[in-house]
Parts: structure tokens; C-alpha cells; sequence
């Protein structure tokens, strides 16, 4: 590692002992000081617009793609630099399922486009030719790289965040989307029930922009919970989306030499898992990235915390980033693969998987995976959780607030009971769900109606037009 | 990190799931199931399938304490990956609590 000329006696890099991390939930007991009256004030209306899509993670940049493609004025508010959310900024690169049990391409349409548009070099995952292949072999290898589950290989790559930040750009440009990055959109604009637009907040201050339709994509249902759309919140202990986490990347290791030794030496990999738990109790281990020379650790989640709340936030963000030093001392001394690895980049975003779910007038629920029952409302396609099960028909339900109009939601915050929040919140399902919101968006634009009122056979022409799959396609 | 099987899951073992678990993970022992912690991938999709609400993950206090016990006992036992009938008295033990010292079988 080069030589070492210092004199100065210091501990290595995360030798320190803990400060903040107690290994146990650690809430901060901030008690509200008072109550601040803010003046009433007019502010600047920046712009009127067709479609306003609030959120360009995985779900607001398929909908703008969408909206824009079917020639409606779009404009895509994203408070940060980039746009892919979660498959970017919070580093989920692992890209969860595109193909059912069988092999079937079930998640198509701009998810489709975006990956198909990485460059050679940008995403790593299985050959069409192995997709819903069975083949013992074939499945162990692309298991040990996140691309085959239940013995059953699947479409499932690892992309390169920095390609699908550009493309992901280029696409929503291409489609005449107006794109405000560094804007948050704070707040729904609401008149008797309906959404007219959004305030949004950025270094210009606060201004207004007037809609006819909206679309949250925060994930969190920033906006659908603000304008008074009921929805669920299964924030309790016994629920699996009370985690958080950021996710990391350590570069200069050697994955390929990391899972010889996972595969070939489980003693001595029991061994090393288990030392690690008992150096520093939360312990993570690398998965596969789009590159050999890079390890990806989707972080120690942290059970407990709530993502809406800022003292949660910014805790996790600092006790996430002390175990990734941490977790860096420990692999770089005992993981075979990781004696160079470096401290690549934390997830400039915060992962969680969960705040709120709208109530739709529909909804994707446990009783529906048995069935594999084409909806008549469809507007998409999910793979299910396991071969057990057939395909997950997605109804455009799930995207319409029962009782407000003017406003759709689409990505992790759609209407589904939490067994099928499970999948329903992975990147792919974002694409799929996004895509469709955006594609109604412009019709209800086109036809002067309400989103709730999008003749459901036009919009599946429109889906399918764009490449998404649905049951029955022609 | 993991997700692990607590005392909760003694004398029930329902094994609904083992069915939705991607990477086959689970163990199966005489009185009760637990997560092979070292492959257990994080995703969460046992969680709210499990009746008896057993599964935790172990960054929870109340997970965090079965972790040792279920790294143990997965090294043991035998992998499941087909959900099975549940014990006889399953239904009479879901909602028990302290199951641990009576009705634990290794």
C-alpha cells in the first residue's frame, strides 16, 4: 500500500472506538420548542404545465419519459443532482427481477429502455439465452451474482449508477421533458379536493407550479399524504419496512476472488462471518457490482427508525457511515478479495424501503398471488416472489387516490397490502409503475378528464404501444 | 445482517416462509425453522408471511439475540425449501409467549 513515512502516531482509519453507534436504536428525544407563525405571502408562479411529476427516481423518470412521449408538457421536479433515486443515488445496483419464473421478459417498457440504453461495460447480469434456465450450473454461478434465486436463473443485472444517471438525462431530454434538478417539491396545491400543482423549493426560494395532472413519485407520498388522500402506514416493529440504510461501495477488491472463497471454503467463510458479527455487530457482506473491482454492500439496516423523520435521517446517515469505516478495516484484514479496497462512495441517497401507501381504488393484495388472474384494469405485469407462484397482474388502481383527483401516484408508495409491498417496491416494479402513470397522465391531458376517468383499454393501447408487457398483448 | 427465526416460531413452524425466501435459506429443525444467517440477503419478503410473527431482523433487539442461535442451528440442520404442513398443535401455540424452555427441541 505504499510506503509509509508518517512519524506520527495515529490510529488506523475506524480504529477508534465508537461514538455514536450503541448497536441498538438510538433516537434522539427532540422535543418540539413552539410554534413559529409564518406570514402569508405571494410567491411566483414559475410555470403552467401539463404533467408535473414530482420525484425523478425510478418511477418519476418513467413517467416523464412517458408523459413526454405521448407529446404532453412535462415538467419533472428532482431535489437531487441526478435522476434514478434509488437505483442511483442510493446505490440499489442490484436491479431486482425483469423475468418471471419462466424467462419471461415480464417488465418492459421504459425500464426496458433504460437498461437496454447502458453502454457495453455499464450493467453486468445473466444472457437472455439462461433466462429461466434450471440448469444446476448455471443457476449456482449467477446466484453467487444476485441474477438467479430458487434454483432459477433471471434477468436481474447490476448497473453502473453513473451510465444510468446520464441515460436516464439523455432519455427524459430526448422526450421534451422540462427538467428542474435541485428542486423539492414541497407542497400540493389543492382547490376542493383536487390537486392544481405544486410549490416546490429551491435557491430561487419558494414557487408555484400549476398542473393539470400531478404525479408523486417521492416514494414516500410526500404530496398524495399533504393533499389529504388517505393512505397506510405500517410503521410498527413487526413490519420489514421500518429499516434504513445507505448503501456503499468499496473499490480495489477482487469479487471474483471473493466468491471462490465463499463458494470453496464455507468453513473458513462461517468462520469470517461470524468474526465479524462479533467485532462489530452489525455485520454486511459484498455483493456483486457491475464490476469485478468493486464490491457493493447494501448497508446494515437499521431497524427502528423513521424515514420521514429528519433526526432519524441524519442519525442512520452518520452510523451507516461509521460501520462502513469500520466494515473497511475488517475486510481489508481478513477478506480475501479486499486487502486493497478503498472507500468507493456512500449512497449519496438514504435507502428505506417504506413511509406510506396510498389507498387506492384498487390495490395489489396477498389474495391475488394465487390466482394469476389477468385484472381487467392491468397496466402492468410483476413477477412474483416465487415459482409458487403465478405473475402479479397490476391494476391502475393502485395508482388513483380514492378521494382526491387531479394527482396519481406511481413507485414504492402504491396501493398494495405489505406482503406485496415486497416486490411492489423494487426498481423494476417503480419502472413499470411509473410508465404507467405517466402514460395516463397524458391521456387524462389529451381527453380533458380527470385521471380516475382514463378509458382503461386506450391506456393499455398506450402501454403497449411503448413496449410494456401485459397479459393478452397482441 | 440478517433476518433470524425467534422462540416465536417453537412448536408452530408453519413454513409459509419458506416458500417466498429467493435464496433458500432457511433450516429446518425438529421444533422450529431458522435463517442460515451468512446467505439470509435481507429482502424482507418472509416477514410479514410468517403467522406467528417469529422473523425479526437481527439489527432489532428482539432479532438480535436469536442471531447466534440461528448461525448455530443452521449449521445443523437441514435446508428447507417447500412449505410443509405445520406441527399438530401449531394454532395453540401461535400465540404464546416463552416458548423456549418447554417446547424447544434440538
Amino acid at each position: 500500500m505504499g510506503s509509509n513515512t508518517e512519524t506520527v502516531d495515529r490510529p488506523a482509519a475506524g480504529g477508534t472506538p465508537s461514538v455514536v453507534f450503541k448497536g441498538s436504536v438510538n433516537k434522539k428525544n427532540r422535543k418540539i420548542s413552539g410554534v413559529h407563525r409564518e406570514a402569508a405571502r405571494d410567491i411566483p408562479v414559475f410555470k403552467r404545465t401539463q404533467v408535473l411529476v414530482v420525484g425523478g427516481g425510478p418511477a418519476g423518470t418513467a413517467a416523464a419519459i412517458a408523459a413526454g412521449r405521448l407529446g404532453a408538457e412535462v415538467t419533472l421536479v428532482e431535489r437531487y443532482n441526478h435522476l434514478g433515486g434509488l437505483s442511483t443515488g442510493g446505490l440499489v445496483l442490484w436491479i431486482d427481477r425483469m423475468t418471471d419464473w419462466q424467462g419471461t421478459h415480464v417488465i418492459q417498457g421504459i425500464g426496458r429502455d433504460l437498461l437496454s440504453s447502458l453502454p457495453e461495460g455499464g450493467l453486468a447480469g445473466a444472457p437472455s439465452s439462461l433466462w429461466g434456465s434450471r440448469d444446476a450450473e448455471a443457476a449456482a454461478y449467477w446466484g453467487m451474482r444476485t441474477s438467479a434465486f430458487h434454483g432459477v436463473v433471471t434477468w436481474s443485472p447490476t448497473i453502473d449508477p453513473e451510465w444510468m444517471k446520464w441515460r436516464s438525462l439523455q432519455l427524459v431530454t430526448e422526450a421534451k421533458v422540462d427538467l428542474l434538478l435541485h428542486a423539492w417539491g414541497a407542497a400540493p396545491i389543492v382547490e376542493d379536493g383536487t390537486v392544481k400543482g405544486a410549490i416546490f423549493e429551491s435557491k430561487q426560494g419558494r414557487m408555484a407550479i400549476y398542473a393539470d395532472v400531478v404525479i408523486d413519485t417521492t416514494g414516500d407520498g410526500d404530496l398524495f399524504a399533504q393533499a389529504g388522500a388517505a393512505y397506510d402506514s405500517d410503521i410498527n416493529e413487526d413490519d420489514i419496512h421500518h429499516c434504513m440504510n445507505v448503501s456503499w461501495l468499496f473499490g480495489g477488491v477482487d469479487m471474483e476472488a471473493w466468491i471462490d472463497f465463499r463458494t470453496r471454503e464455507p468453513e473458513r467463510f462461517a468462520d469470517f462471518m461470524q468474526k465479524g458479527r462479533e467485532a462489530m455487530g452489525f455485520f454486511d457482506r459484498p455483493f456483486v457490482s457491475w464490476r469485478r473491482d468493486v464490491g457493493l454492500f447494501m448497508g446494515p439496516r437499521m431497524a427502528g427508525y423513521d424515514c420521514l423523520s429528519v433526526d432519524d435521517l441524519t442519525t442512520v446517515e452518520i452510523q451507516s457511515r461509521e460501520l462502513m469505516v469500520r466494515h473497511l478495516e475488517f475486510y481489508k484484514a481478513h477478506g480475501p478479495g479486499f486487502r486493497d479496497a478503498f472507500l468507493m462512495l456512500s449512497g449519496p441517497q438514504m435507502g428505506s424501503r417504506h413511509s406510506r401507501r396510498l389507498k387506492g381504488v384498487e390495490s395489489v393484495t396477498r389474495a391475488q398471488w394465487s390466482t394469476g388472474t389477468p385484472l381487467p384494469t392491468e397496466v402492468g405485469v410483476s413477477p412474483s416472489l416465487s415459482p409458487k407462484f403465478p405473475n402479479i397482474s397490476v391494476p391502475y388502481g393502485c395508482l388513483v387516490p380514492q378521494d382526491v383527483d387531479g394527482l396519481l401516484a406511481a413507485g414504492k408508495h402504491v396501493a398494495c397490502d405489505m406482503h406485496s409491498h415486497s416486490f411492489l417496491r423494487e426498481i423494476p416494479q417503480c419502472w413499470m409503475t411509473g410508465h404507467a402513470a405517466g402514460a395516463a397522465a397524458a391521456l387524462a391531458v389529451k381527453n380533458g378528464v380527470q385521471p380516475r376517468a382514463v378509458d382503461i383499454p386506450q391506456l393499455q393501447d398506450a402501454l403497449r404501444a411503448q413496449g410494456a408487457y401485459l397479459n393478452g398483448g397482441r | 445482517m440478517a433476518y433470524v427465526v425467534t422462540d416465536r416460531c417453537i412448536a408452530c413452524r408453519y413454513t409459509d416462509c419458506v416458500a417466498v425466501c429467493p435464496v433458500d435459506c432457511f433450516r429446518s429443525g425438529p421444533s422450529m425453522l431458522v435463517i442460515a444467517p451468512d446467505e439470509c440477503i435481507d429482502c424482507g419478503v418472509c416477514v410479514p408471511e410468517c403467522p406467528a410473527k417469529a422473523i425479526r431482523h437481527d439489527s432489532d433487539p428482539a432479532g438480535s439475540a436469536w442471531l447466534d442461535f440461528n448461525a448455530r442451528y443452521a449449521a445443523r440442520w437441514p435446508s428447507i425449501s417447500q412449505t410443509e404442513a405445520p406441527l399438530p398443535d401449531a394454532e395453540e401455540h401461535r400465540q404464546e409467549e416463552g416458548k423456549y424452555p418447554r417446547l424447544f427441541r434440538e
